[in-house]
């Protein structure tokens, strides 16, 4: 028997010496990586160049670049030209000390205050590069002005940079995710990557930018550092913490690992345009499970209170109107808009349509009554009648007694047909990641920075307290954008001293 | 116990590389006589094949689908215009696989991908 097994072992052996192909390893340099081709990563390589690098390679995981900044509306900036011209005051004193304010000074001060400085600078030099802005706004009622809406969104800002990457020297490969940081005597010297052949690359480099954004889609990390694991992911799809695992096997410090970047509650499958999404994100009468209600909802205004809220009240609400109300929606418009896909005052001429889909999906309910609506719901009669009469005495009061919502919101629930409309909590990314400095360079777990290596965008933390902030509309491409050039000034210094 | 797991293992050896060498390609390139050497240039292939060698042949692609139909939601839009760009041929289109449309990693098109 031993002897069989002895044979066994060496015949699996010897074949498996036969079966393994001979991976095919290449090694290659440049002056810089940078891990993941969206908007950080492009801005990163694009600066880098421009600051000197001689060659530069952008490994993307997808077959495409772009990430999530494809889909960015607009980019924040503080006492920009643009911001001047419209006679608009943000100065960058108030914008900075605004954000510390809302992070409860949890956030990174130093790198606050250089993403503020940097911010209208930044603006200037996307025109310079080509990117044009189709104007300049707020995201919510009165909201500040800091949204500068790019022409052809994120992705026509990318194109721009994009296209000048083959006369900079800077090659994208793409379907080729990075593995591994090559570290040599503590200093980050390159990249593994897998190419799409299944090729190994070890790319040697000066210097590496991290550039993943960040772990939304990765369930594992969302259960270890976040709050509400199951939230719904909206946006590009792969971020799967590629960038920071990477980082954290290098010892980097991780810093706000906790923060997602909580978006309008909603349902999944709906598009972003959907009328039936829009008429859950109004400030009118939203309830939760026990048919209560759970916040002041004008925290759609700052969605990320709304996310907040509902992920505390169990992660599953209704939006309820009457058909008065949804006559005002179809008919008048809506009063708070959902980004600038369907801005405010929208008509939502498709929302008896969409509703009738919500239905059929099991997501909305309609009823003649109140307690037939509740029974569709699955809420307790008597907790969503008595929600629902107290609710319409605010409204005739014109005060809100529970929650001190402003009563231009309180639109009573008194004219059937009701439709109560399902939300859940969704994130468009996590924003927190390695500890950094002003100039994006990673810190270890003992405080120092680790040479060679940066994280910018999403895979970098300190903008935040406990919360996406979103005071400044634009802020997330905004810190992608800014922090990518603050590690591409740093990174081209950086390389003149290092031999390879 | 032992002795039946390394059998299963040194079968799976056994098999496994021919396996590999014995890639079929899909019914409609089988029925053509499509050869490995047509699409990767070599008789034994190590790498993808390019965009090129699909384009050799298809050099028309057909566009227009209706999508979302599922949702009463008609938009007509071209499956090969995507806002991703220029994507390789094969990332939706397999050739020795079950094909998969890399548009619904995010979407949901009723097509059906050839």
């Amino acid at each position: 028997m031993r002897r069989i097994t002895q044979h066994a072992v060496l015949l699996c052996l010897l074949f498996q010496l036969v079966a393994l192909p001979a991976f095919a390893e290449k090694n290659l340099s440049a002056d810089v990586v940078v891990i993941g081709g969206g908007g950080s990563g492009i801005v990163a390589a694009y600066a880098v160049a421009q600051g000197g690098a001689q060659s530069v390679i952008v490994l993307e995981k997808q077959p495409a670049i772009g990430g999530t900044a494809k889909y960015a509306e607009g980019i924040f900036a503080a006492d920009s030209k643009i911001q001047q011209e419209r006679n608009i005051l943000l100065p960058k004193d108030d914008a900075f000390k605004m954000i510390m304010n809302y992070s409860h000074w949890r956030a990174n001060a130093k790198l606050v205050r250089a993403f503020v400085d940097k911010s209208p600078e930044t603006i200037e030099w996307l025109q310079t590069q080509g990117v044009e802005f189709a104007e300049l706004t707020s995201n919510y009622p009165g909201g500040l002005q800091s949204w500068h809406i790019f022409n052809g969104r994120g992705k026509g800002m990318l194109d721009v940079l994009t296209q000048k990457f083959p006369e900079m020297n800077i090659q994208i490969m793409t379907e080729t995710p990075g593995k591994d940081l090559i570290i040599k005597d503590g200093v980050v010297a390159g990249v593994v990557a897998e190419n799409r052949d299944g090729e190994t690359l070890n790319i040697h480099a000066k210097a590496v930018i991290v550039a993943t954004g960040g772990f939304l889609n990765n369930k594992e990390m969302m259960s270890k550092y976040t709050r509400f694991p199951d939230v719904i992911p909206v946006g590009n799809v792969g971020k799967t913490g590629d960038g920071i695992q990477m980082m954290l096997s290098a010892d980097a410090a991780t810093e706000g690992m906790e923060v997602v970047q909580s978006y309008r509650p909603g349902l999944s499958g709906e598009p972003t345009t959907s009328h039936l999404l829009a008429s859950v994100r109004q400030p009118y009468l939203w309830v939760d499970t026990k048919g209560e209600r759970f916040c002041d909802e004008m925290v759609i205004f700052q969605w990320p209170f709304a996310g907040n809220a509902l992920e505390r009240s169990g992660g599953l609400m209704f939006a309820i109107y009457d058909a008065n109300t949804k006559k005002y929606m179809i008919e008048d418009g809506i009063d708070v808009g959902v980004g600038v896909m369907v801005p405010v005052k929208t008509k939502l001429a498709n929302l008896d349509k969409d509703l009738q889909r919500g239905i059929a999906n099991n997501v909305a309910f309609t009823a003649d009554t109140i307690e037939g609506l509740a029974e569709k719901m699955g809420a307790p009669i008597d907790n969503l009648k008595e929600t629902i009469e107290l609710y319409n005495s605010f409204a005739q009061q014109k005060h809100d007694g529970q929650f001190a919502k402003d009563p231009k919101y309180l639109r009573a629930v008194v004219t059937p047909p009701f439709f109560a409309v399902e939300a859940r909590p969704m994130a468009l990314g996590t924003l927190g990641g390695a500890k950094v400095t002003q100039d994006m360079q990673v810190l270890s777990t003992q405080g120092n920075v680790i040479p060679g290596l940066y994280a910018v965008g999403n895979d970098a933390g300190g903008m935040y307290g406990d919360s996406y902030d979103l005071l400044m509309a634009g802020s997330t491409i905004g810190f992608a954008v800014n922090s990518g050039r603050m590690a591409a000034e740093h990174a081209a210094e950086y390389i003149k001293t290092v031999q390879q | 116990m032992l002795r039946s797991i390394l059998i299963c293992l040194c079968t799976v050896y056994l098999i496994g590389p021919f396996n590999a060498r014995a890639i079929e390609v899909n019914q409609i390139h089988r029925e053509n006589d499509i050869t490995c050497k047509n699409c990767h240039e070599i008789d034994e292939p190590e790498k993808r094949a390019s965009d090129q060698a699909c384009i050799d042949c298809h050099s028309a692609v057909p566009g227009s689908v209706k999508t979302y139909a599922d949702r009463g939601m008609e938009l007509l839009v071209n499956i090969h215009d995507s806002h991703e760009g220029q994507l390789r041929c094969t990332l939706c289109h397999h050739i020795h696989e079950p094909s998969d449309l890399y548009c619904n990693s995010c979407h949901e098109l009723e097509i059906i991908t050839p």
